[in-house]
């Protein structure tokens, strides 16, 4: 048999009345795996945690922990502990007394429950603050004894409910790699639920993306991102230009003829036919500009095009450019300032050649 | 009209009419105040004149003759008057146990659970803090006459807890409402029971709010006359009641040590029970 999963959904629904928060959806979470639940406010990714913490009963389908089925099961059996949103600290506790309190549930002796205490707090970096009522730290510091009271059960599973989103921009880069570091020290499968696609691409060995309460894609950060499974997972997952055309081609790499334009591009494994709607995905970083008649290979797999300067506006690392290709196309493209001057830009209405690899370019159906 | 102004050195003199709008500002403010004082006055000056009197030597009231503790001695020899204090404390003080358990569980029941009739429940629950005194008063009494009940201090405590209940369920479910459902998932997450995780989470966080509906009912209880008038048995006076009946006789200074004590003591409490509330 093949390693046990930690967490396995088998065709979970839940409804609420006649809304289905989470859409018959199966997952597999490997042991000891960093994996996120991603997709924006109300598309059933903290329905589907509180599932596996078992605060909710799914509708219908089997939830399993290390192969146990855990329906029915109320969530103090569970080998599972949650970080939540808001931390939820017992206030009229001490830190040190909030960590030990799923030991103490556990009947655990007292000289063990105040070295893994401790011990705790020490792995989050509060080993001073023991003594401190929750309402003395601040965010980050009550995010991480958050962590350590959840951490200290050696749980199964952490289930971790967007734990950063409190926290203010710089705090939460910091924690993202901390949480990740945490994460292979203790060598603990982590669930995570977040709709910072940046910050699940960051942590994640896996992903799930999910919408409207069904799993888009399931993968790790680089399938993710550079070969979305459909319109909404590479909308979603950073920025990206969406062309809309015909099939024209489907001869190894997909043609899309647009306005009259014939572009290429991969439909990586999808089935498509001549003559259907599609739609051409391409990263604003992806593509790049040059003078015209001046393009550096004119490789097999490289789509070349002419258009128009409409916009340039420069920020910093990168010049963003809005370029007009055919009528009701235009795509925006991130060209890095690797030049000491500014005269090696281009201007509005400068005529460019457009060039990308066509590997990079995904052709998507609806 | 102008008005004479003080320029510091170096500025540019400002002479200048006050607007419409400061003036009425200025009137309004000026009105505002001597209303607050007046009303304030109309409040507290007859319970002021009150207690200055219990101090009075004179038995007849309106004629200070000088300062006395006299009346305050003369409480404590009044055989009548500590009976019905007693019968008071012992009403105020078991309707108080009883109707803050029952009042906590009404409150964990309609904020926590969903069941058949809970909206008419909810209604009906706080219908004694509405209904007027008078008629709370008259059905309490009908109620024991007909299941022929004879009056006693008993019936005054199932009076006092059928009121109280519902006080002490308004204090302490919005103490309830306030409290982060969460707290309690993350006791069940950790591995406490529905039990444990009352006993530890859900009970000290509740407390002051316990506390203070416990404080509220034993004042309203203490401080209770007209239904305690009505379902009050012979011998089991309480406080008020006798200090209703001993003014049938005149009011004597006695009357008043015994009213500024209760006053001091209802304050007290309430004022413990308002500072527990903002906990």
């Amino acid at each position: 048999m093949a390693q046990q999963l930690a967490v396995d959904l088998q065709n979970v629904t839940k409804q609420f009345g006649s809304v289905k928060a989470v859409d018959d959806i199966s997952l597999g979470i490997q042991d000891g795996e960093f994996f996120s639940l991603l997709g924006p406010s109300g598309c059933g990714k903290t329905t589907t945690l509180r599932m596996i913490a078992g605060f909710e009963q799914p509708s219908e389908g089997e939830i399993y922990i290390h192969g146990q089925p855990v329906a029915g099961i109320p969530p103090y059996k569970r080998p599972v502990n949650t970080v939540f949103q808001s931390y939820a600290l017992f206030p009229h506790m001490t830190v040190a007394q909030n960590v030990a309190f799923g030991l103490e549930m556990k009947k655990v002796a007292k000289a063990e429950i105040t070295k893994r205490v401790t011990e705790a707090l020490e792995l989050v970096q509060l080993p001073q603050m023991s003594n401190r009522r929750p309402r003395q730290l601040s965010g980050g510091q009550q995010q991480r004894v958050a962590l350590a009271r959840a951490l200290v059960n050696k749980p199964e599973v952490l289930l971790l409910d967007e734990p950063l989103g409190a926290l203010d921009l710089k705090l939460r880069k910091a924690m993202q790699l901390e949480l990740k570091q945490i994460q292979s020290e203790v060598g603990i499968t982590f669930i995570y639920v977040t709709h910072d696609q940046e910050e699940a691409l960051t942590m994640s060995d896996r992903i799930a993306v999910m919408s409207n309460g069904l799993v888009q894609q399931v993968g790790a950060p680089r399938d993710i991102y550079e070969h979305p499974a459909n319109r909404f997972v590479a909308d979603f997952i950073g920025e990206t230009n969406f062309i809309n055309g015909t099939v024209a081609g489907v001869n190894g790499l997909t043609t899309l003829a647009v306005g009259g334009v014939k572009m290429l591009g991969t439909a990586d494994g999808r089935s498509l036919r001549e003559g259907q709607k599609a739609t051409l995905a391409i990263r604003p970083e992806k593509v790049s500009l040059a003078a015209p008649g001046q393009t550096k290979t004119n490789g097999k797999n490289k789509v070349t095009l002419t258009g128009e300067v409409q916009e340039a506006i420069y920020i910093g690392t990168d010049t963003r450019y809005r370029i007009h290709l055919v009528d009701n196309a235009s795509i925006f493209v991130r060209v890095q300032n690797l030049g000491a001057r500014y005269d090696t830009t281009f201007k509005v209405g400068d005529k460019v050649a457009v060039q990308w690899d066509a590997e990079n370019a995904q052709i998507l159906t609806e | 009209m102008t008005t004479a102004t003080v320029n510091p050195p170096g500025s540019r003199p400002t002479s200048r009419r006050l607007t419409r709008d400061e003036l009425r500002a200025a009137f309004n403010k000026r009105i505002l105040t001597w209303l607050s004082i007046g009303i304030f006055v109309f409040l507290y000056l007859p319970i002021l004149i009150l207690i200055i009197y219990s101090f009075n030597e004179n038995k007849i009231v309106g004629v200070w003759t000088g300062f006395s503790l006299n009346w305050y001695q003369e409480l404590f020899k009044d055989a009548a008057l500590l009976n019905s204090l007693q019968v008071s404390l012992w009403v105020a003080f078991w309707s108080t146990i009883l109707s803050t358990i029952l009042g906590t569980l009404a409150a964990i029941v309609l904020e926590r659970f969903r069941f058949w009739g809970k909206l008419t429940y909810d209604a009906v629950l706080y219908l004694p803090i509405i209904i007027p005194d008078i008629v709370m008063a008259l059905s309490t009494l009908l109620f024991f006459v007909i299941l022929n009940i004879p009056l006693s201090r008993y019936t005054i405590l199932i009076a006092h807890v059928a009121f109280n209940i519902s006080f002490v369920a308004v204090v302490v479910r919005a103490r309830l409402a306030d409290m982060d459902r969460r707290l309690e998932e993350a006791a069940a997450d950790l591995g406490a029971n529905e039990w444990l995780t009352f006993r530890r989470i859900t009970l000290p966080l509740l407390t002051p709010g316990i506390v203070s509906g416990a404080l509220l009912a034993f004042t309203l209880s203490l401080d209770d006359f007209v239904i305690t008038f009505f379902v009050a048995g012979p011998g089991s006076t309480t406080l008020p009641v006798r200090v209703y009946s001993m003014i049938k006789f005149g009011v004597t200074p006695e009357v008043n040590a015994v009213s500024t004590l209760m006053f001091l003591g209802s304050t007290l409490l309430v004022v413990i029970s308002l500072v527990l509330q903002r906990r």
